[in-house]
């Protein structure tokens, strides 16, 4: 895709137009910020100190650069490699042309510019995230990653984004987006409450989540999941909803948490005596990568097929509840796995639902992941569920 | 039982431990805040006077960068470069100490001046320092939001370090006054369970050092029993300078201490002596370093290290060599005395339930609140949940202090 230079915005003097290059509908279409100087010297973009480290990890995740259509959001080398918001939406708009023109089976972005162009938020909580974009009344699925710009300064992200290369490649096996089928009761009736409940004291392990204020005084919400994609979040301003929460807590074969000592010390603080969780991804975050962020939003973009949902929690607190726990359980059945394979947890302490791991297939990695043998990115997600929504995530 | 199986029934404790809470002297605790507040502001005056800026505030890193680099002309202190980047210039204790002069004593926590450049500079330095203690010991260790039964529940932060160590604000308090704030309750008394000189026994063991072997088969004074094996002398010779370098030597190489910390820290001592003693070390504890340079090539050729516990500790991004050499040798004894220390917590929560009560963690120390009928019995209950072996090999003596408040274990 090259040819003479028309740009009438964004297009500063003594600058070369650094065209897109690669093939049209290619797997993926990777989207940097603006070139460099190197890339302003030769007119090819990602040919620098960024684009060699691209090039590392495009060869270390099996995706091939010509396979690939790259690109940046300004064409141009901005002066002081600084651009104007008002310059930025031009080129936005452009961009999306260019995505329409190029028709990739999947967008990589590669950090906060081209990210923005679609996302109100940042790099560092959206990398990872499998997600859909609109260009040109067309949808194309996206993933966004770390800049190689970003992780020349702090190479600590440098595995993660590994990760989330392959995670692109994976699902540009086709250009269909794919999402997951979830099933979240966000505003039960008592009935519903009660039912799920009866079901979750069945089972031997049931992920529970609270909400609180911001005082973190009040306990709004309790959420509770017993088996993926399916979850239910029971409001506590009502007694009969306030009696189920307590049945549970009361008479639950076993609890599992993010934060084992927030959740279960708010709820006793309360009143509402809980047992100590069993099992807690945080901690088993800690133990598997004590290297990497334990937060919810960190683990869910590596564990789960999620995109970024942590800013949620304002527009629709209920669905953000249920996500949570979610989240929780695909996360926990895949550390399961991990602490399994590395003999770090006995077999008498696993929940039954932790042999049920292999029906989840969620992408994961993160085994040492400076040799990407261990890595091991499976396809799409194959999770289904029974039951029908009142609100579909 | 498997790293995560106890990581999870420590976090069972560690919940009751934050549910029961530390009680506290309220009125004590007031009264301490006040002499504090009082005291800053008395001392916040005399620094406006020696400065002759009335108004100089000595919680103000600009400030006193300003007065003691720009004006005074002392050598400009950095923090560690990372990533790349240099180190932005500091004005924490550390570096205050470093310019003018000033070393801790260890025993009297006094502020005293290590006969290095001018007096008058120790003495501003030093006077800076003590303000900033008074008004931190106000702000943060004697303001502590109390339930109606007068107890403070903690925030401990499970993992809140890589090497598995809890942190907590609690660890932060400083031996002595400040921590006599914390009491036993009524006919209850704090017993402190410690494990003495661990992180020393867990790299003596795990790297199966005869000497260090013979000094723990011996007992008693294992410092200066390493300064007698280092100055080739009876232990009964042994100097206490000579004690205190072995000492330094001791607890510095889990923390990847060398001859330069000592001789930053020891003002009798000498670069080229200090080196002479680590040379010294390293001769008599040949075992114990080459253990440490195994490990070391590990970390260096896997990007991580294990504990005896399962317990990983991951390198990745920018790390130096030499940083991670020093993360690695402290990774070993620090998790493995933390894995030993949360053994002794689940045993402790577990067998003496609903009569004694985890209360905290304190690095190598548990606080139990210990009924004072039948002390004796769950004194030595609680001594064999510190002292069961743990690892093949390791004994872990306990030392147990049996106190009414915190503050006393400090004596």
């Amino acid at each position: 895709m090259t040819g003479v230079c028309s740009c009438t915005i964004n297009n500063w003097p003594g600058t070369k137009h650094v065209w897109g290059q690669g093939p049209l509908r290619p797997r993926i279409m990777i989207v940097g910020e603006a070139p460099g100087a190197m890339e302003d010297q030769d007119g090819v973009p990602f040919s620098g100190g960024a684009g060699r480290i691209l090039d590392q990890w495009l060869g270390r995740t099996g995706i091939k650069r010509a396979e690939c259509f790259v690109d940046n959001v300004v064409s141009h080398r901005p002066p002081g490699n600084d651009i104007s918001l008002a310059d930025l939406h031009a080129a936005y708009e452009n961009l999306k042309v260019r995505i329409r023109n190029v028709e990739p089976n999947l967008v990589l972005l590669l950090g906060n510019t081209p990210l923005r162009c679609f996302v109100d938020g940042n790099i560092g909580d959206w990398r990872g995230s499998y997600f859909q974009v609109e260009a040109g009344g067309k949808s194309f699925q996206a993933v966004a990653a770390y800049h190689p710009a970003y992780i020349m300064r702090d190479k600590k992200m440098w595995d993660v984004t590994l990760h989330d290369l392959m995670r692109a490649r994976d699902y540009s096996r086709t250009n269909q987006y794919w999402e997951p089928s979830v099933h979240y009761i966000t505003h039960p009736s008592h009935a519903e409450a009660r039912e799920f409940i009866d079901e979750a004291l069945r089972r031997d392990c049931v992920v529970v989540d609270i909400e609180t204020d911001y005082s973190f005084a009040h306990v709004d919400l309790v959420g509770l999941c017993y088996e993926p994609c399916l979850a239910i979040s029971v409001p506590t301003d009502d007694p009969q909803f306030v009696y189920q929460i307590i049945r549970f807590l009361r008479n639950t074969k076993g609890i599992a948490t993010h934060d084992s000592i927030f959740d279960a010390y708010q709820l006793r603080r309360i009143g509402m005596w809980c047992p100590a969780p069993k099992w807690n991804t945080l901690l088993y975050s800690h133990i598997l990568y004590q290297h990497l962020p334990h937060d919810l939003g960190f683990l869910g973009s590596i564990y789960t097929p999620f995109p970024y949902w942590k800013d949620q929690i304002e527009k629709r607190k209920e669905w953000y509840n249920c996500r949570d726990v979610d989240a929780t359980m695909l996360i926990l059945l895949k550390q399961f796995q991990e602490l399994r394979e590395l003999d770090l947890i006995s077999e008498s302490s696993l929940p039954s639902c932790a042999r049920r791991v292999s029906e989840v297939a969620t992408p994961t990695m993160l085994r040492s992941a400076s040799t990407t043998a261990e890595l091991n990115v499976s396809g799409a997600p194959t999770i289904t569920t029974s039951g029908q929504g009142n609100e579909a995530g | 039982m498997k790293l995560a199986d106890l990581v999870m029934a420590g976090a069972a404790a560690t919940l009751d431990m934050k549910e029961r809470g530390m009680l506290v002297d309220r009125e004590r605790m007031h009264l301490l805040y006040m002499e504090e507040v009082a005291r800053a502001k008395e001392l916040e005056a005399r620094l406006c006077t020696m400065t002759g800026d009335p108004l100089f505030n000595p919680r103000s890193p600009k400030m006193v960068a300003e007065l003691l680099y720009g004006g005074l002309g002392l050598p400009e202190q950095r923090k560690r470069a990372q990533y790349g980047r240099p180190g932005s210039v500091t004005t924490d204790d550390d570096a205050i100490m470093k310019v003018c002069g000033i070393f801790e004593d260890h025993e009297t926590k006094e502020l005293k001046w290590n006969g290095k450049g001018d007096v008058a500079v120790w003495k501003l330095g030093s006077t800076i320092l003590d303000c900033r203690r008074s008004g931190k010991l106000a702000s943060t260790y004697f303001s502590l939001p109390l339930d109606a039964d007068d107890r403070f529940h903690p925030e401990w932060k499970i993992h809140g370090t890589e090497t598995g160590r809890y942190s907590c604000h609690v660890h932060t308090y400083p031996p002595g006054k400040a921590r006599s704030i914390f009491i036993a309750p009524p006919g209850y008394k704090l017993v402190v369970g410690d494990l003495s000189q661990i992180e020393l026994r867990i790299m003596w063991t795990l790297s199966g050092d005869p000497v260090g072997m013979d000094i723990m088969a011996r007992g008693g004074d294992a410092h200066r029993q390493t300064a007698a094996e280092i100055f080739h002398k009876p232990a009964g010779q042994v100097s206490g300078n000579e004690r205190f370098s072995a000492k330094f030597v001791n607890f510095g190489l889990p923390y990847g201490r060398g001859p330069e910390s000592m001789a930053e820290q020891h003002t009798t001592i000498s670069l080229d002596e200090a080196r002479r003693i680590y040379d010294a070390h390293h001769n008599r504890f040949t075992v114990l370093w080459e253990w440490m340079a195994r490990n070391n090539l590990f970390s260096a050729r896997n990007r991580y290290i294990a504990n005896p516990f399962g317990r990983r500790r991951y390198f990745s991004g920018d790390i130096g060599a030499a940083e991670q050499d020093r993360q690695t040798q402290n990774f070993i004894p620090q998790s493995t005395a933390h894995d030993i220390l949360t053994h002794a917590l689940v045993d402790i929560h577990t067998s003496l339930a609903g009569t004694c009560f985890p209360v905290f963690d304190h690095h190598d120390a548990l606080g139990i609140e210990v009924p004072i009928e039948g002390l004796e019995g769950h004194t030595a209950a609680i001594r064999r949940a510190f002292e069961t072996e743990r690892i093949p090999g390791l004994q872990t003596p306990c030392e147990i202090k049996v106190l009414n408040n915190w503050g006393e274990s400090a004596r």
